[in-house]
């Protein structure tokens, strides 16, 4: 039982880990489209 | 294109840093994240929807586009702490400088509108205007506060993938790939960054 809840512990702690890093790039992405992106013309002359 | 290739640029060196150095890859602890998921909403609405970017007037779509800046703003201010963000931070600050001093859109040369669109049809922009439905607005340089900030500069002509951007999309990139490849860093490379914290 005890290598069970040790093994859901560490299993959540690779995945909250992976999470945070997704979060995290996703934030970054959202912010530096948000003030940035110099692309976003569309439509131009199409 | 240019800003998401930062993201991958810094993501994949900051990645290899840490694998070569055996370190785990750090993650930055931002403050109020969900401020920029509000701030990005109101300008999927301006740029992104075909749905809805045909259908909101200039007026509106710039008073929501600075909403969406200020919003950006306060985030900024929660995380100014953290210097590994100020480049990032302060390309945001220059852009968002020039589009409100410049009614609310990024301003764009004749000149390169030219250039970026050599085929477009007549009639299809005009000084004054907004380009498309993109972030810009084509004004003359000398209609135009602080131009030095404004989307003015474009890649060499070699380059099969012309684009203007200004100076805070420069540093925006490159405080993204820095961001990135810092995090992959030895934990003492960061110490900063955790007092920081």
């Amino acid at each position: 039982m005890k290598k069970i809840s040790s093994s859901i512990v560490s299993l959540s702690m690779k995945y909250s880990s992976k999470i945070r890093l997704v979060t995290f790039v996703v934030t970054l992405i959202l912010f530096i489209l948000a003030a940035g992106a110099p692309e976003a013309t569309g439509s131009v002359g199409r | 294109m240019i800003l998401l290739s930062a993201v991958l640029v810094g993501l994949m060196a900051g990645l290899c840093r840490a694998w070569i150095s055996k370190n785990p890859y750090r993650v930055l602890e931002l403050k109020a994240s969900w401020l920029v998921i509000l701030a990005f909403i109101p300008q999927l609405f301006i740029f992104y929807l075909p749905s809805t970017r045909a259908h909101l007037s200039e007026k509106t779509a710039s008073g929501l586009f600075v909403g969406s800046l200020l919003i950006l703003l306060l985030f900024s201010i929660l995380n100014i702490q953290k210097v590994s963000v100020w480049p990032i931070l302060a390309g945001f600050g220059l852009n968002a400088l020039v589009i409100v001093l410049n009614h609310g859109w990024m301003p764009i040369t004749p000149q390169m509108v030219e250039k970026l669109y050599p085929n477009a049809p007549a009639g299809s922009w005009q000084v004054g205007n907004r380009l498309g439905f993109g972030k810009d607005i084509v004004l003359l340089p000398e209609n135009t506060r602080l131009w030095q900030l404004s989307d003015h500069i474009t890649l060499p002509n070699w380059v099969n993938y012309q684009v203007a951007f200004s100076v805070g999309d420069v540093l925006i990139a490159l405080g993204t790939i820095w961001l990135l490849w810092s995090l992959g860093g030895k934990k003492k490379d960061t110490l900063k960054e955790k007092t920081d914290e």
